[in-house]
């Protein structure tokens, strides 16, 4: 547990936390779909939300569209969209009803093939490509910005009001709606603010957590709830210490065996949903009571790692929120790598850079990737390469491919050129696509493009390409043309010099 | 038994009863008078569960006016409840004080909100099941849970949906019991069922819905072997026992 605290520490603290939240409120949302019966619908929603970050970044990465547009759609896209795709297929599939000639199961099927298809054509055309598809559904909780945190918080916090007010009105039309029109009750609009609160919820917790986790949450600890306890109350509570109990083990194997986070804690609700299958009665009472204390605990761990703003060093679970000493009176962990990250970005002295590139390598800190990739346009070529090692070696979780993929829709060239080189040190093909892309760009600084891009795309290819940034455009187009017709003929299975 | 009739009266004025535009009843005039027992009976698909939702006034009538003096109770089909919800008992007739309030409605004292629910699970003798599952009982007892959450509201008029459907002799015996004894207090019923010698032995008038009319009167009019032939199409004999009627279908001779 200890490890797990330090690992945590103040650096991850709120994405653990907001993990916890996003448990117990899926995990209480799962409990209606499946007594429902409309896991599907769930899966439907979750899908429609992942085809809105999707669409998302079409339009972030597509040049047919205004530069504010996006702009926009960079910062805010991928919530906006989310939330949008996800609300109006919450009113579709309350509106379902009313069209009799086709089954419930069959339109939530058309709802997920129509989301699942814009999902994969808008990533498709959008210059990060499948990668970012498999980010979405992989999930990246570590990694979730604090304005993602927030938003999601305030989501949830309006998901559990509105079911903290309706919520019995809500298991009304759940289990016998037409008992509850003949008491007056407005049946369609309730089933509308379900589904829209489920939607909401989904939406939020898709970018933080990915689609993978956001449905698990939703499936395994509600059945797991409804295998322990024999009353409706007692499955909430334990569909939702569940949750908590599955992300507290999910995070201490992923951080021990240094694994990724999300597919970590499915396979614990897997496993404790399949502990939870024997009808033995002292079994079930046992698990339940394991389960009750798991989600005890993983509120207490929380709550000890819960940063407490300006409680630098005391305070509520200050002994931790800096991680323990490395000696018996040095700097902390995590002072050392506040430490190297300012040296890296902001040190006069090479050897002093070099030195915290090495430090980070094996430090490992969740918010160093973009640190790392701004190193790469470093003046000292020993400097460079020990960072494009550091960024090779940053641990999974902490998910550096997708913070690239990110910074690649920054609205600044700069900031997506540096990505490129980064997703180039990680020996990722899309990054070499990111350099052609900043080559053609009009916005890409031409010294830029001689010091940094061209050599790199040159050590790739193992060849120079004519490409001049201060000749005339259809000089520079023909060599575009060489770059793009060379990684047409290597892309498909090009291996980087020297890769792993 | 019999206690003080209550308010409950329902009149249905010159309606066309239907769904989605499609009439099932014509011209229907019937006023159920306080304290009165209905039972509606007619083939499947006839329109009687269609009729019960616009009494209750989920669906509105296609014409003319359909209007309720009182609260109304329902029990619904038990058949519609998915089995899979761990409700107990009480919590299911707990629904039945989910009634939206209005704004200036005080909020209910839960102290008063659970004794009523006890009371209501008490008349319908089903207090002892109170902390079981809903779906563990058996189809008599979830009926006379449904029957204690369309109570719990004290309604004026109870209307119920085909509610011995699915229920061996003794349990549809107690149900019909019970709902006797609830008109018996006072409250006016409605109640669909094809059962026609249980609506014969408990209800007071029969509504028999056919070829989109209804024809309505006291029990022993409406039970007639040429009326019920015409209704269903095949010969049916009435024989009138020491405790009502028994209404059967006859094999055809020669």
């Amino acid at each position: 547990m200890n490890a797990l605290i330090d690992a945590i520490g103040d650096r991850n603290a709120g994405q653990y936390i907001a993990t916890l939240g996003m448990a117990a409120m899926l995990s209480y949302l799962g409990l209606f779909t499946v007594l429902r019966r409309i896991v599907f619908t769930g899966v439907a929603l979750t899908q429609l939300a992942a085809a809105g970050v999707a669409t998302s970044f079409f339009i972030a990465d597509g040049a047919i569209f205004p530069l504010a547009l996006r702009q926009f759609a960079g910062t805010y896209g991928s919530v906006l969209g989310s939330l949008g795709m996800s609300i109006a297929g919450a009113f579709g599939l309350a509106a379902r009803g009313r069209v009799r000639r086709l089954s419930p199961d069959a339109f939530v099927g058309i709802v997920f093939v129509t989301a699942s298809a814009i999902a994969v054509l808008a990533v498709w055309k959008s210059a990060r490509g499948l990668a970012e598809l498999r980010d979405i559904l992989a999930g990246e909780v570590l990694l979730s910005r604090p304005d993602e945190l927030f938003l999601l918080w305030i989501g949830l916090v309006v998901v559990a009001i509105v079911h903290g007010k309706k919520r019995r009105e809500f298991w009304l039309v759940s289990f016998d709606p037409e008992f509850a029109s003949s008491l007056g009750q407005k049946v369609w609009r309730l089933e509308l603010l379900f589904l829209g609160s489920l939607a909401v919820a989904i939406a939020l917790s898709l970018r933080a957590a990915g689609l993978m986790l956001v449905f698990a949450f939703l499936l395994l600890p509600p059945l797991s709830g409804l295998n322990l306890a024999r009353r409706l109350a007692g499955a909430g509570i334990l569909a939702a210490a569940s949750g908590l109990t599955v992300s507290l083990v999910g995070f201490l194997i992923a951080f021990r065996g240094n694994l990724p986070v999300a597919p970590t804690i499915v396979i614990c609700a897997v496993l404790l949903h399949l502990l939870s299958l024997p009808t033995w009665r002292p079994w079930r009472s046992l698990l339940a009571l394991l389960v009750l204390l798991g989600g005890l605990a993983a509120i207490a761990v929380g709550a000890y790692v819960f940063p407490m703003p300006g409680a630098q060093g005391a305070g509520f679970g200050a002994a931790h929120n800096h991680g323990p000493p490395i000696g018996p009176q040095g700097p902390t962990r995590d002072q050392l790598k506040d430490a190297a990250l300012a040296r890296l970005t902001g040190e006069t002295d090479a050897e002093l850079r070099l030195e915290a590139a090495r430090a980070l390598e094996d430090l490992q800190d969740s918010r160093a990737t973009e640190a790392l990739a701004r190193a790469l346009l470093d003046e000292d070529p020993r400097v460079r390469e020990a960072v494009a090692r550091a960024l090779l070696a940053l641990k999974p979780q902490f998910q550096p491919a997708r913070s690239l993929a990110r910074m690649r829709t920054a609205a600044d060239p700069e900031t997506r050129m540096v990505a490129a080189l980064g997703q180039v040190a990680m020996e990722k093909p899309e990054g070499v696509e990111g350099l052609i892309s900043c080559l053609a760009d009009e916005d890409t600084p031409a010294l830029a493009c001689e010091d940094f891009i061209l050599p790199t795309l040159a050590r790739l290819a193992g060849r120079d390409f004519a490409f001049d940034p201060f000749a005339d455009a259809a000089e520079k187009t023909a060599a575009l043309d060489d770059l793009r017709a060379w990684w047409r003929a290597v892309g498909p299975g090009f291996r980087f010099p020297g890769g792993r | 038994m019999a206690g003080p009739v209550r308010a409950g009266r329902v009149v249905i004025d010159g309606a066309r009863i239907g769904h989605r535009g499609r009439p099932l009843i014509e011209e229907l005039s019937l006023v159920l008078e306080p304290g009165d027992f209905l039972a509606i009976v007619g083939p499947n698909g006839s329109g009687k569960t269609t009729l019960l939702r616009t009494i209750l006034g989920i669906i509105p009538p296609l014409a003319g006016s359909v209007h309720c003096s009182g609260p109304i109770g329902y029990a619904p089909q038990r058949q519609e409840l998915d089995p899979i919800f761990p409700f107990t008992a009480r919590e299911v007739v707990a629904m039945g004080l989910l009634r939206p309030r209005a704004d200036d409605d005080p909020e209910p004292n839960p102290r008063q909100l659970a004794d009523r629910i006890a009371e209501a699970l008490a008349a319908c003798g089903v207090a002892a099941l109170a902390d079981r599952p809903f779906r563990d009982l058996s189809g008599g007892q979830r009926q006379r849970v449904l029957l204690a959450r369309a109570m719990v509201s004290d309604p004026d008029v109870l209307v119920l949906d085909e509610p011995t459907n699915d229920l061996d002799l003794a349990g549809e015996h107690e149900v019909m019991e019970l709902v006797s004894s609830l008109n018996e207090a006072g409250r006016s019923v409605i109640i669909v069922s094809h059962m026609l010698h249980v609506v014969a032995r408990h209800a007071r008038r029969i509504a028999l819905i056919h070829e989109r009319r209804i024809e309505h009167g006291e029990v022993g009019l409406m039970l007639e072997p040429a009326r019920l032939e015409r209704l269903y199409g095949i010969p049916v004999a009435v024989h009138e026992l020491d405790r009502g009627l028994m209404v059967a279908p006859c094999r055809r001779r020669g």
